[in-house]
């Protein structure tokens, strides 16, 4: 089962997803950057900044420091990689959103 | 090219910097910067706010700084635990919180009752667009009388064409309660009357509902009536379309065509509906006369040509004509205007702004002193805060945030009150007030800010002035209550004697003024206006007509056992008497002005005027219209007439030097104007008037049959006409209603001051009680006694009342004395004025200090040492 903290929002989900998907370049401004492109959505810098700091502090994701750009004025990135719990948490997202598609004849018949 | 080297601003990196957690700033940065060159195709400006807007989206909880000295504290943790410590403290200092929250609400309760009086008074009439540029016409009919309100156009019989800045002018006859009726369904209803041109609503802007501004007084049949006064007549039913019966010297049938809103409390001129002029060729009242100008006018000029053309008539060679601007007539009330149901009075207005900026200062002070002693108590806590690590800053903000609970609660609590009190407080004092929302709840915050505000500064300079160290050594609890404290409570109680000293000194003289003799008999006293004023030739048919009929009600009176006494003339009521030029035969001197009155031979008898010389007026002897008059002592004394045989005295108008009045007779002075005003030298001539009032005296068990009496008589003398009649009595009484009201009001306002102050000082006791716990435990040890404790405790405080007390008398003398110089009969200052002032202030403080005193002192000393 899932415990009560080990919940995730959907732009939680999202965000855990992209950084699996983006790899060695899975960091906030790369993030953001993602979100608008595969998911249409678009968010402030802040709001990413702030959902991953949740997910380290959750325990899902853990940063290491990455490259620095003359861009970012000599600044180091922050990538982000997907942990173990981090990984569980999608996969039982997942699995609850898959069962509870499968349980509703209509939309499986469908398929919208 | 040039956007390449643009730089994100400055300023919002150093934001960040500032407030975003360390580890976090450098990330957060390089992402904004690597964002801001992605922005490269937009310009500048837009590069800007869009990389502001971001920037300002990184302040959120997880990423800005937690407070110092807490490990896991943010500011929202952090704000979340003053709050909590707030309420703490709120619940257990009970007592000097609820008194520093009741101070707060009463004082602005207050403030805000009286300023809503003020603004209205001073806004009356002023919702009007155009009353700046309405004036009323009135003449006087030589430059010492008085100006009376008239037509002036019609009266002389002049245009406004020749005017070009005079835009419109219009006419008004006002009929009054008893002077009209308006009939629907067979019932009457009394009501209040304008008959008005149809340029009514070009002058003044009241609301119609119902109809259309510009045509609905066009049509001589149409009838407006206000929403009230409908409502009163039809009910529920609609009014539009109904037709009324208009009964009064004019009768005629009206169908109603327009609905006003209600008449706004902030208007003076009042009435319950309208009537178009031209719908009667005649209307008996006398009209009044009002213009609308352009901005180009000039009154002075204007009213030069107008006496001019005044004065090209040979009976008025001596007249002044002058038009008066509407707007000054509130308060100014040059003269009586009927259009008017009430007047302002500037001096009230300027003594309530006065009490209510002392009230505002008391409750500052109040709260103020409660809130910094309050402060002094929990010095320790502050100071152990700080050992911890909170920064100054920190604590400030604490402050802060436990003054917003003050003035959170504050701002509720009187509003509440003010709702629960202002129907009271409206009908009580007689104000007329409309009420908004808005205006109230901003009115009553923007008082509990300022005095919560001023609370916090003051709090901040006391905190920045304490050291740690103090404020953690064991001294702290021996800190005494600051100078400047006991000043302004010293200060405070001042100001609440002073307002103590000045309620005293107005109650009394009202209380002296109102029940002074007039020395007349005024009791059971009608009068009854029986015949309009005619203005016929003596001789005319229509006059002699009137002469039978006059003979024939004063018989039918004479008759009548219940009447005791029918006299014709002016009642002594305010306003009455005539200024006109007499002199002294045989003086050098000018004519001066002095006050006359005609009467009849009945007068005397009347009213039990006192002969002190001479005769009254009597028909066997003189004749009606004679040169002979009846003068006051005032008169007597002003001539300097040692003995009124062949004293004569002439009138500038009526026969001059060569035709003089022969005196007569000296009576005893008697008040027929305002109590307030010295009797002035009066002189009575005889005058049989048909026209004037029926005065009546009647037996006083049988009132009530004699105004049936009366009624009956005068529907039989004017079939046409409406009965009305008028006691004397509550006429002088109506006089002095205002002054009565008044009274009223400063008492009220100054006994929520001394309350006030009595806050103030509890909270001092209270903290210096706890002060000296200790001291009154050693004391008793060594073998004082209760009495003497208490005794030495009271003092300290005695002190600062005493103090107190010798500032506020001189400065009460001064403004009291200044005061009672615009009334002519003075009650003197007395010495118990001033001393019930402060004796009152003493026991009320000393009632709120003895308990805590007590207290301490009855503490065993063993409980008292161990204390700490």
């Amino acid at each position: 089962m899932i415990k009560e903290k080990e919940h995730i929002g959907e732009l939680e989900e999202l965000i855990l997803l992209l950084i699996v998907m983006l790899k060695e370049e899975a960091y906030g401004l790369s993030i953001r950057r993602a979100l608008k492109e595969h998911a249409s959505r678009t968010v402030t810098i802040g709001a990413v900044h702030g959902t991953v700091n949740r997910l380290e502090n959750k325990g899902f994701i853990e940063s290491r420091f990455g490259g620095a750009t003359e861009s970012r004025g000599g600044r180091h990135k922050r990538i982000f990689t997907i942990t173990g719990a981090g990984k569980s948490v999608l996969q039982k997202s997942k699995d609850v959103k898959v069962n509870l598609w499968q349980q509703i004849p209509e939309l499986a018949i469908t398929k919208l | 090219m040039g956007n390449r080297i643009t730089k994100p601003p400055k300023i919002a990196d150093r934001l960040l910097s500032l407030l975003c957690k360390t580890e976090l700033v450098d990330e957060i940065l390089g992402d904004l910067h690597e964002y801001f060159e992605e922005l490269e195709e937009y310009s500048k400006a837009k590069r800007h706010v869009l990389y502001w807007f971001h920037v300002l989206h990184f302040l959120r909880p997880n990423l800005t700084k937690n407070f110092s000295g807490t490990g896991k504290l943010n500011q929202y943790g952090m704000l979340k635990l003053i709050i909590k410590t707030t309420s703490r403290t709120f619940f257990k200092q009970k007592m000097s919180a609820l008194m520093s929250l009741g101070s707060l609400v009463l004082g602005a309760l207050c403030f805000h009752l009286i300023y809503l009086w003020i603004y209205s008074e001073i806004n009356t009439n002023k919702f009007h667009t155009n009353v700046e540029n309405i004036y009323v016409g009135a003449f006087k009919t030589d430059p010492i009388s008085d100006y009376s309100p008239i037509i002036l156009s019609e009266f002389f019989n002049f245009t406004f064409d020749q005017f070009p800045h005079v835009q419109n002018s219009m006419a008004v006859h006002v009929y009054r309660e008893n002077e009209i009726k308006l009939v629907a369904h067979n019932t009457e209803f009394p009501g209040r009357a304008f008959v008005v041109d149809s340029t009514f609503f070009d002058f003044f802007d009241f609301k119609l509902s119902i109809g259309d501004k510009k045509s609905v007084l066009s049509d001589p049949s149409n009838i407006v009536l206000t929403k009230a006064f409908a409502k009163k007549v039809f009910g529920t039913t609609d009014p539009v379309g109904q037709i009324v019966d208009i009964l009064s010297d004019h009768q005629g049938s009206y169908r109603v065509s327009g609905i006003l809103e209600d008449i706004p409390a902030t208007s003076s001129v009042h009435f319950d509906f309208l009537i178009p002029r031209h719908s009667a060729s005649r209307w008996r009242r006398i009209p009044m006369e009002l213009i609308l100008v352009d901005e180009l006018f000039d009154l002075d000029h204007f009213n030069a040509s107008i006496t001019k053309i005044g004065r090209s008539n040979p009976r008025f060679s001596e007249s002044e004509l002058g038009y008066f601007p509407f707007d000054q007539l509130y308060f100014d009330r040059s003269f009586d205007f009927i259009l008017f149901s009430k007047y302002g009075n500037m001096d009230a207005v300027n003594t309530m702004s006065f009490i209510s900026i002392m009230i505002l200062l008391i409750t500052l002070l109040s709260f103020v002193g409660l809130q910094t002693t309050q402060q002094l108590t929990s010095i320790k806590k502050m100071g152990v805060k700080q050992v911890i690590g909170a920064t100054k800053y920190e604590l400030f903000i604490e402050i802060i945030i436990s003054r917003f609970y003050y003035l959170i609660l504050a701002s509720i609590f009187a509003y509440l009150l003010f709702e629960l009190i202002f129907p009271f407080y409206k009908s009580i004092l007689e104000i007329h007030v409309d009420r908004h929302f808005i205006f109230d709840i901003t009115g009553i915050v923007m008082i509990t800010s300022l005095v919560v505000g001023t609370s916090i500064v003051i709090s901040a300079l006391q905190l920045f002035k304490v050291k740690t160290i103090e404020a953690l050594n064991d001294r702290f609890i021996l800190l005494k209550i600051p100078k400047l404290q006991r000043v302004l409570t010293s200060i405070q109680y001042s100001i609440t004697i002073v307002l103590l000293i000045v309620t005293a000194v107005v109650y009394t003289q009202y209380h002296f003024m109102i029940n002074k003799e007039t020395g007349l008999s005024t009791k059971n006293i009608i009068s009854v206006d029986f015949f309009e004023v005619m203005n016929g030739n003596r001789q005319s048919a229509e006059r002699q007509k009137a002469m039978k009929k006059h003979k024939y009600a004063l018989d039918k009176m004479k008759q009548n056992p219940d009447i005791l006494e029918v006299s014709q003339g002016k009642l002594p009521i305010g306003g009455i008497a005539n200024v006109n030029s007499w002199k002294k035969l045989g003086q050098m001197s000018e004519y001066s002005s002095a006050n006359n009155m005609p009467v009849d031979s009945e007068y005397g008898d009347l009213l039990d005027i006192e002969v002190v010389e001479g005769r009254f007026f009597s028909d066997s002897l003189d004749e009606s219209g004679e040169q002979k008059a009846v003068i006051n002592e005032a008169a007597r004394k002003y001539w300097q007439i040692k003995n009124i045989d062949n004293a004569k005295i002439a009138n500038f108008h009526w026969g001059g030097e060569e035709d003089p009045f022969e005196v007569i007779g000296v009576v005893k002075d008697y008040h027929y104007e305002h109590l307030s005003k010295e009797i002035k030298p009066l002189v009575l001539l005889y005058m049989n008037n048909v026209d004037e009032s029926f005065n009546i005296k009647v037996h006083a068990e049988k009132e009530q049959e004699s105004i049936l009496f009366l009624e009956e008589l005068y529907n039989e003398v004017n079939p046409r006409g409406i009965f009305t009649y008028e006691v004397l009595e509550d006429k002088i009484a109506s006089q002095y209603k205002s002054e009565k009201r008044i009274g009223k009001v400063y008492f009220a306002f100054t006994l929520v001051a001394l309350l006030l102050s009595t806050l103030g000082l509890f909270t001092y006791a209270l903290h210096e009680t706890n002060r000296r716990t200790k001291e009154v435990g050693i004391r008793k040890i060594n073998g004082a006694s209760a009495t003497d404790v208490a005794s030495l405790l009271s003092i300290s405080f005695l002190k600062s009342i005493l103090i107190a007390f010798v500032i506020a008398c001189p400065i009460a003398w001064i403004l009291m004395s200044k005061w009672l110089e615009s009334f002519a009969y003075r009650t003197p200052l007395s010495w118990w004025m001033f001393f019930s002032a402060g004796v009152l202030s003493i026991i009320v403080a000393m009632i709120a200090v003895s308990w805590q005193i007590l207290t301490v002192v009855r503490r065993n000393p063993v409980e008292s040492l161990r204390y700490e």
